[in-house]
């Protein structure tokens, strides 16, 4: 990680993608979603999509409303936000101006992505969990949020 | 070869239970933090306290996990750990700072080898503190009278009778050709639990439920289980013995059943701590300072135990390749071995290396030329989250940790790949049905069945 991610970005993205801003925060400790989000996919676009929020919050508005409105059809930012939130949850971005230069930058990046802890699973070959862990339930949905 | 480490537990038992079986200590310990002008610290923090020396083990962090830090990645409470328990072990046998006359015997160098636990006949191992029983080609030398220390792992994974070629790895081989030796140490604490619930053997493995350590307690004051492992390299040609801390010892060749004795200077040194607030262990790696330079940084005047900065100009070629295994067979009775060019992947932390020169300039307060001060903590994985239901690892922080002369060919920050200490002993098991092994590989070295 090259930057220190503001905290507006991981309330923000907690907001966007359902998961709390600890694991948020987790994920960004061992692959750079904001840094390289920032590079990618351009830094003035994250620009206002970030400046979109925080009016919204210091103008008062509930986070959920923040959301809907961050995503609305004539919201100028919803489209950085969904491909904020494809990074987050597959590890998978492309820049602004080239949507079919898809990649994912890391190996990292494919392990941390949420979408793993949204099936309540592991990443293809990236498993911390102990041998014979198949044959015991995974923890509750609530736990991997 | 005696369990001084006693009095190093007990000492940090002064306000505990223990306190009224302490007094015929206390001068001891008075006089230590006198004539070294320092103070004995129970528990690390991360402020400017805890910057003292002590020759008592820490025990754990108290309050776990961002304790006197902020959020996740906190890291400054448990290197603050990780040096005291390197003062800790590196203290002399009997009694006093690292360094304070000298180099000197250590602590650690008095637990029990492996091999002496797990001994290949499966029967009870011998007493805590029985002195080394040499192997037979080490009998006859002549000119080891009263040495204690035998080494026989020539890669980090080699088992007690495995051979050089069956390693996961590979050899680490210094500049003057010579292999690295490992050692793998154990505390009383976990040596009485292997003896005494029989996991030397797989019948007594099979029989016993879940392997649970002790962990050390700040409740009780009482240390748990810890583990070290050392990397040695012989001192030889353009090796300074003054700026390492040095040994005399047996380095035995199972392949060739042959031995000699050896002047080793200790190159690496990991320390795993299994605590209360950490059921996943605190892992701690030091390094000697001159062993390699950073990837990015090469150096080139400097002599590095494990780099040489004209390598490419004196063997032009394939050689010269960073952190890249040495050509087989691996044998260190073979000639013309080809040193490893090794390079630090990951820089040290930067609140990392501050701590370091902190304690540095204190031991080099207790003896200027101090050998102790040329070793720096690399750094400390430990579980931020110890109880998430989702992760048995407890979501270890930082994700890789490598040191140059223990993990040389798995640096980096590839998944599953890289070195992730807490990621690759969680997958420790002993038996043949895979039980866990609490995180330490040496039960996975169990042969003997009765």
């Amino acid at each position: 990680m090259t930057i220190e991610p503001p905290s507006d970005f991981f309330d923000m993205s907690s907001i966007l993608t359902g998961f709390t801003v600890r694991t948020l925060r987790l994920a960004q400790q061992d692959a750079d979603f904001y840094g390289v989000f920032d590079d990618v996919y351009g830094g003035a676009w994250l620009k206002d999509l970030m400046g979109f929020y925080v009016a919204r919050v210091q103008a008062g508005s509930a986070p959920e409303d923040i959301g809907k409105a961050i995503l609305a059809d004539a919201s100028p930012v919803a489209e950085t936000a969904r491909a904020l939130m494809v990074f987050w949850y597959l590890g998978q971005i492309a820049p602004h101006d080239d949507s079919r230069d898809l990649r994912i930058p890391s190996a990292n990046h494919y392990a941390q992505a949420l979408v793993w802890r949204a099936i309540q699973a592991h990443p293809t070959g990236v498993s911390t969990l102990r041998f014979g862990y198949w044959a015991i339930p995974p923890a509750p949905f609530d736990d991997y949020l | 070869m005696q369990t001084s480490d006693h009095k190093r537990t007990v000492a940090h038992s002064v306000g505990g239970s223990g306190r009224a079986v302490l007094l015929t200590l206390a001068a001891t310990i008075v006089a230590i933090v006198v004539v070294a002008g320092i103070y004995a610290q129970a528990s690390p923090r991360s402020d400017e306290t805890a910057f003292t020396l002590s020759g008592g083990y820490p025990i754990d962090v108290p309050g776990g996990v961002g304790a006197g830090d902020t959020g996740p990645g906190a890291r400054s409470a448990y290197d603050v750990f990780s040096w005291q328990s390197f003062i800790a072990l590196n203290s002399p046998t009997d009694g006093g700072m690292p360094g304070e006359n000298g180099d000197n015997e250590t602590l650690w160098s008095t637990w029990m080898e492996d091999f002496q636990v797990l001994v290949s006949d499966g029967q009870t191992p011998a007493p805590w503190g029985a002195p080394l029983r040499l192997p037979t080609a080490c009998k006859t030398l002549t000119d080891g009278d009263g040495i204690t220390r035998i080494l026989t792992h020539a890669s980090k994974v080699d088992g007690v009778v495995g051979l050089f070629d069956q390693a996961q790895a590979g050899p680490l081989i210094d500049q003057n050709g010579s292999y690295v030796r490992y050692e793998i140490l154990i505390n009383e604490p976990m040596y009485t639990y292997i003896r005494d619930n029989r996991l030397y053997n797989q019948a007594g493995l099979n029989a016993f439920g879940q392997i649970d350590f002790p962990s050390g307690s700040l409740d009780t004051s009482t240390v748990g289980a810890i583990m070290v492992k050392a990397a040695w390299k012989v001192m030889g040609a353009g090796d300074d013995p003054s700026r390492f801390h040095v040994s005399r010892a047996h380095v035995f060749n199972q392949q060739a059943n042959t031995c000699a004795v050896e002047t080793l200077g200790l190159v690496g040194f990991h320390i795993s701590t299994k605590t209360v607030s950490a059921p996943q262990w605190i892992w701690s790696t030091f390094e000697h300072q001159g062993n390699a330079p950073d990837a990015d940084a090469p150096g080139t005047g400097a002599h590095y135990s494990f780099f040489d900065p004209q390598c490419a100009t004196k063997r032009p070629g394939p050689d010269c390749a960073p952190n890249a295994l040495p050509p087989t067979p691996w044998n260190p009775q073979l000639p013309n071995q080809k040193p490893v060019q090794v390079e630090r992947v990951t820089r040290i932390d930067a609140t990392t290396a501050a701590l370091n020169t902190k304690f540095q300039q204190l031991l080099r307060g207790v003896n200027a030329h101090s050998v102790w001060a040329n070793y720096m903590l690399v750094g400390t994985q430990f579980p931020q989250l110890p109880d998430d239901p989702t992760d048995p690892q407890g979501r270890p922080f930082p994700q890789y940790l490598a040191n140059t002369t223990i993990e040389t060919f798995l640096q980096g920050r590839v998944p599953t790949v890289s070195s992730n200490c807490i990621g690759c002993h969680n997958r420790a098991t002993a038996t043949t049905s895979a039980k866990f092994s609490d995180f330490t590989y040496i039960l996975s070295r169990v042969t003997a069945k009765y």
